[in-house]
């Protein structure tokens, strides 16, 4: 017990100075870098190379191998993140992109030039600077002990003083927040970048030389996933920002690690325990880490819709090019395996296991590319679909019922694993799956319930098919893995193609949209990790019968971080673009790999082929093509029909001129049906707050707010910056608690309501940034914000069953109404990333026309308008208020416009109410004056009439509508 | 103030894409010392782009930007600041994450070397915006949009450039704000800096610069006195709020005589080149691929968003 606490401290130490490493990372690029560890291990190899083999003194080895680290972080930071932070890549790409790195990273771990001679490293141990030991509570602490006791926490303050004191820290810091104003103010951004990760390198490098001596023989891939997940969870704890908390997080984890190990005496409960303590760090810190913000790709990476010219529209092959497509690849997959070579038992084995990863990839693609949380842990999902298979053959269950067991049990562990990630999103996600690819070979199948204690094998049986009696022949299971995959591609299809997809992207782009047209991100995060869950254990059962026996060597954690390849590679998002990418990278890995074995050595061999083709592409692929093969493959389709146009028409097709800014059609309507809830009480008052207070980190925004809006008003809110408007606006949405007071919606009191719900109750609202949906085309946005009135279940969107395809119909219909009625047509397929500002905010006019609230809060509504535009903003929300019957509050600046809307205002400043009744009432009042409006003209008068000097004094707010 | 000798800064002929989107259509501008130049137009004209140019944020693919007399095209971002250009980003333009002083201390990064040079300038901010004194040790997030476009401005009192760019100086401020942000500036000016100033409101321009140049769809328009301006308000209203339909198809106005406005190339001249610049991509370029210039600020703003 004693010596398990020496020890947890001792490893504690070496964990979090990795942490610290990551957190260095973040604090600058804003990523989780996945490869920190794997920059350290060259150092770590050489040093005993070195030290060892060239007869160095460990004093000279050991700087030298820190330049080397640093020197690897350098290089990674200028041929590779350089490129991507130009780009603006999301926090996402760029974790992606790191697996890539520490892939080959890893793969030159194996080039024999770098490797020590492996009998001397055996006989001497690894290199040590010095041999002295001495025991404590009965542990016999070596050198290596000594040095880290020594070393690290010298590190960490020298790193912390360097980031808080000195002129080149701060920039670091100030360059992490801003790099353009950091650039503005003459501050150097590269060198500052390049200093970062050369310091991140360093300290990988001592880290690896400093933990190499306790892994007795010296083994690159022992810096893999289980000690990535310790220095995850450390880092998670400071919310991957603070160093101090990095350092506590390392110990805590250190020590709850050995003091299992030494109670229990097995890796296995050990393992459980760190994984069990890093998802209570990961809950704990949710709001930290979701503070984040992350997840979140850019439209610039959305496949966008390819563009068909007008003419060759209506052709047979462009209507039906999704059907052809799949047509022509089911055939080539159906007769592959009877052409001659492939028709061996091995080759046939070889190409079922690439089908399985196709499935595997379309699983991930739509968790990654979609929802936007990557999963490090799916590897982890096919060994469960492979044990469950072994022990429900074994009680001779069918395989339908087998898959769909496995289905399900692959949903149910995602879920598991989701809910301590999914309140805080991207990044949280991939540590608990990291979780998971590392708990389950060392713990999950050693439990004889699934699998067999004591890593033995489990044989897998065939099982049955039912009327093909038992399912023996390889060829049957390879065209029941094509079956698989068909029906996988074709369900994933679906669902994106109705709410339960759409709901995905529009949660990973913006949470807090989808949660104020009623339905909580959470749930929608959740879901895609469950059908992703449920699609890989599937496949993972016919993984298991293609083996015939299962062991956990076949589940390597490592596995799984290369199983995100084909994903990237084929296009995040796309479909046919993941199975694209899984044969991309797995049919060369498995049959041309094994002619190239004689050449490359252990590079050819297939884990190392596929280390190396896969940490290409991941790194590759982002850099030059973020779209993948699918936009390859698209933009190939879109010349082809474009050339096929011009021959039709003999001309280039007209390259049409849009408006600017979509010009409404009269009278705009809402969605067709009723937009009043009949639940509701007539007459109720839509929205009254009594005695509201808010506080945001111990500073008091609201006190003592009381606030009435009676039904069918438009009231407005006014008050300077910081007044603590838009914190209202939160508060009553629910997007930030309230901390005294109550909110109540048409009588029912809803303050401790989470947004979605108050949706449902008839609360919509706008977002100041009008963000919209990025990767949604403008129809999917309306579609998501019909949500609420026009529900398609997950499972029965998946089967497209058809009630939902009328659902679907209609909701599209509607959608197509509302975009007409506001004369959006032009951009019903367009991106909603792509509008214009001014197009975007009637856009987001027209979700709130589909969502139908009865209560609506419009937070600047015409922000980042230009005068003209905003002009024609005003009759527009007069149409849409029109419409829907419902009532309103606004914040506005731009004052003419407000107290031509508005039947009453109140005004706020410090978080008070100061006044209240009618624009002029307020507009009158001398508190109001003194404290919003102020006494200069030019001030007031942002968008008013051009108002010569010399009749400044003439009355402004009648004249401002033009 | 009047236009004396050579320009301090002028822009020459520059075109401008994101991608395949042209934004910058031979854009030229020419400021002299002391003046203040107000830029002005419609959302995704290109005035921010064009600041971001002109600061060497971004890499024109035509045309040079010229600095007392020195063509710094080909220099950094990091550089022109040492030149003596600097600008103040539109938005967030603080550290979020730094404390008020530590935030004064990076803008004045480039005097680094001298401690007393830093310490000199810091004090010269204080002066200027006391109220970022009482509240040095406060992280800058934490503060109120009209004392962080303070803290931004503090940039030209400490680094003391030749030309100051300043972004969409009122976006989102209370009129009260932009008030007391329009003394500031004026203050600033006074020290004889010259004044790049990107505004949405013809108003807020026009309280500080004598001259504006007004953009659309990433050319120059039309330039002129602030003044003249706002005493013609058809004029006004014509460019700025839009002409009524009826009257659309009339040229615009283009009062080339004005003796103060430095001669200019006339606008038809660039018509061909833009439409030349159109040609060139006709089958890709899609309506949707038409907008994004004007995402641009929002994006801007998602992005800073993210980093605060």
């Amino acid at each position: 017990m004693g010596g398990g606490l020496v020890l947890g401290f001792i490893s504690g130490l070496t964990y979090a100075l990795l942490a610290v490493g990551i957190v260095l990372v973040y604090k600058t690029n804003r990523f989780l870098n996945l490869a920190h560890a794997q920059f350290g291990a060259l150092s770590a190899l050489l040093l005993s190379k070195f030290v060892l083999d060239d007869g160095w003194s460990w004093w000279v080895a050991f700087p030298v191998v820190i330049a080397i680290g640093a020197a690897v972080g350098m290089l990674v930071e200028r041929l590779i993140i350089r490129r991507l932070v130009t780009q603006q890549r999301s926090p996402s790409t760029m974790l992606l992109v790191s697996v890539g790195v520490s892939e080959l990273l890893l793969a030159l771990n194996y080039v024999p030039a770098v490797q020590p001679n492996v009998t001397r490293l055996q006989f001497k141990g690894y290199p040590l600077p010095f041999h002295s030991s001495f025991s404590v509570a009965g542990i016999v602490l070596g050198g290596q002990h000594i040095l880290i006791l020594i070393l690290v926490p010298l590190l960490v303050i020298a790193l912390t003083l360097f980031l808080w004191r000195s002129v080149w820290g701060k920039a670091i810091r100030a360059c992490a927040t801003n790099p353009d104003s950091a650039r503005l103010c003459g501050i150097p951004l590269r060198r500052v970048n390049l200093t970062a990760w050369a310091l991140a390198g360093g300290l990988s490098a001592i880290t690896a030389v400093l933990q190499a001596p306790s892994q007795g023989t010296y083994n690159a891939a022992g810096f893999g996933p289980d000690l990535l997940l310790r220095a995850l969870g450390a880092a998670a704890l400071g919310g991957f920002t603070s160093i101090p908390m990095a350092l506590a997080g390392g110990l805590l984890i250190g020590e709850a690690e050995q003091v299992s190990l030494a109670l229990s005496n097995s890796t296995g409960p050990s393992e459980l325990v760190v994984f069990v303590l890093v998802a209570l760090i990961v809950i704990v810190r949710a709001r930290a880490i979701g503070g984040q913000r992350s997840g979140e790709l850019t439209a610039s990476e959305e496949i966008r819709p390819a563009t068909v010219p007008e003419s060759v529209r209506n052709r047979f092959v462009v209507r039906r090019q999704g059907v052809l497509l799949g047509v022509l690849s089911l055939f080539v997959a159906v007769v592959f395996p009877v052409l001659p070579y492939f028709n061996s038992l091995s080759s046939r084995f070889d190409l079922t296991v690439i089908v399985i990863m196709a499935i595997a990839s379309v699983g991930l693609t739509m968790l990654v590319g979609w929802s936007g949380q990557v999963s490090l842990g799916h590897f982890a999902l096919l060994g469960l679909g492979a044990y469950l298979c072994a022990k429900l053959g074994a009680h001779s269950f069918s395989l339908p019922l087998i898959l769909v067991i496995a289905a399900a049990a692959g949903a149910v562990l995602m879920t598991l694993i989701g809910l301590p990630a999914v309140r805080s999103g991207g990044l949280a996600v991939a540590v608990t799956t990291l979780g998971l690819a590392v708990v389950a070979p060392t713990w999950l199948f050693n439990q004889s319930w699934l699998g067999a204690p004591g890593n033995a094998a489990v044989i897998v049986d065939d099982v049955g098919l039912s009327p093909f009696g038992i399912l023996h022949s390889r060829l049957g299971l390879y065209y029941v893995a094509v079956a698989l995959l068909v029906i996988s591609v074709v369900a994933t299809r679906s669902l994106r193609r109705s709410l339960p997809g759409q709901l995905m992207v529009a949660s990973r782009d913006n949470p807090r949209a989808v949660s104020s047209f009623g339905v909580a991100p959470a749930s929608v995060r959740l879901s895609a990790l469950a059908v992703s869950g449920a699609i890989v254990a599937a496949a993972g059962a016919l993984w298991g019968l293609a083996w015939q026996s299962m062991s956990v060597d076949l589940v390597p954690a490592q596995l799984s971080l290369v199983l995100l390849a084909p994903a990237v590679i084929g296009g995040l998002g796309s479909v046919p673009g993941s199975v694209a990418g899984a044969l991309a990278i797995y049919f060369p890995a498995f049959f041309i790999s094994p002619h190239l074995s004689s050449i490359f050595g252990s590079f050819g061999q297939q884990i190392g082929f596929q280390l190396v083709l896969g940490g290409i592409g991941l790194v590759v692929i982002p850099l030059i093509r973020p779209g993948g093969l699918a936009s390859i493959g698209q933009s190939w389709w879109e010349g082809f029909l474009g050339s096929v146009a011009r021959d039709v028409e003999g001309r280039d097709a007209p390259d049409i001129m849009r408006s600017r800014v979509p010009a409404p059609r009269e009278p705009v309507r809402a969605a067709s049906t009723p937009a009043v809830d009949p639940a509701a009480p007539d007459g109720a008052v839509p929205l009254r707050i009594t005695g509201l207070s808010t506080r945001i980190g111990g500073r008091a925004i609201l006190h003592d707010v009381d606030l009435e809006i009676g039904p069918g008003e438009i009231v407005g809110l006014i008050g300077p910056n910081g007044a603590g408007k838009t914190t209202l606006m939160n508060v009553v949405s629910g997007h930030l608690p309230a901390t005294g007071g109550t909110v109540s919606l048409f009588g029912q009191p809803v303050t401790s309501l989470a947004p979605d719900k108050r949706s449902r109750l008839g609360l919509g609202r706008n977002f100041q940034e009008a963000r919209l949906f990025p990767g949604l085309q403008v129809w999917e946005a309306l579609r998501v914000a019909l949500a609420r009135r026009q529900g398609s279940g997950l499972l029965s969107a998946a089967v497209s069953a058809p009630w939902t395809r009328m659902t679907e119909r209609r909701a599209r219909a509607q959608a197509e109404e509302i975009i007409e009625s506001l004369g959006l047509q032009t951009w019903t397929e367009t991106l909603t990333g792509e509008l214009s500002t001014g197009t975007r905010r009637v856009c987001e006019l027209a979700t709130q026309l589909a969502a139908a609230p009865r209560m609506l809060l419009l937070d600047e509504p015409t922000a980042g308008l230009a005068q003209r535009e905003a002009e024609a903003f005003g009759p527009l929300l007069k149409q849409v208020r029109e419409s829907l019957q419902c009532s309103v509050l606004v914040i506005e600046h731009d004052m003419p416009l407000l107290m031509s809307l508005c039947d009453r205002v109140y005004a706020v400043a410090g978080g008070q109410v100061i006044a209240s009744g009618t624009p002029d009432e307020v507009r009158a009042n001398e508190l109001v004056v003194a404290t919003y409006l102020g006494t200069s003209d030019v001030a007031i008068e942002r968008s008013g009439p051009i108002v010569p000097p010399r009749t400044k004094s003439r009355p402004r707010a009648t004249t401002a509508a033009r | 103030m009047s236009t004396t000798g050579s320009p301090v800064l002028a822009v020459h002929d520059v075109d401008f894409s994101y991608g395949r989107l042209q934004v910058l259509f031979g854009v030229s501008l020419e400021v002299g010392r002391g003046e203040a130049v107000a830029l002005l137009g419609t959302n995704g004209a290109g005035k921010s782009t064009l600041l971001r140019v002109v600061s060497g944020l971004e890499q024109p693919s035509r045309g040079s930007v010229v600095l007392d007399g020195r063509d710094v095209s080909a220099r950094s971002a990091e550089d022109r600041v040492r030149d003596g250009l600097v600008l103040v980003p539109g938005g967030k333009a603080v550290f979020a994450d730094l404390t008020v002083a530590e935030n004064l201390e990076m803008k004045a990064f480039t005097l680094r070397r001298s401690s007393r040079a830093v310490r000199e300038a810091v004090q010269r901010a204080y002066g200027l915006f006391p109220r970022l004194a009482e509240r040095r040790d406060q992280r800058a997030g934490t503060m109120s949009g009209g004392e962080q476009q303070q803290l931004a401005l503090a940039k030209a009192v400490i680094l003391e450039p030749k030309v100051l760019c300043i972004d969409e100086l009122s976006l989102g401020l209370a009129p009260t704000v932009v008030e007391a942000l329009l003394d500031s500036v004026r203050a600033i000016r006074a020290t004889g800096v010259s004044l790049v100033v990107v505004e949405q409101s013809l108003n807020v321009a026009a309280a500080i610069c004598e001259r504006a140049v007004f953009m659309e769809k990433g050319e120059i328009r039309f330039e002129g006195r602030t003044a003249q301006l706002l005493e013609r308000d058809d004029l006004a209203r014509a460019v700025f709020l839009g002409a009524p339909p009826a009257a659309k198809t009339t040229p615009r106005p283009r009062p080339r005589k004005q003796a103060a406005a430095p001669p200019r190339k006339p606008p038809a001249k660039r018509t061909p080149a833009k439409k030349a610049a159109a040609k060139k991509t006709p089958a890709k370029r899609t309506p949707a691929k038409r907008t994004p210039a004007k995402t641009t600020p929002a994006k801007k703003a998602a992005a800073a968003k993210k980093r605060g």
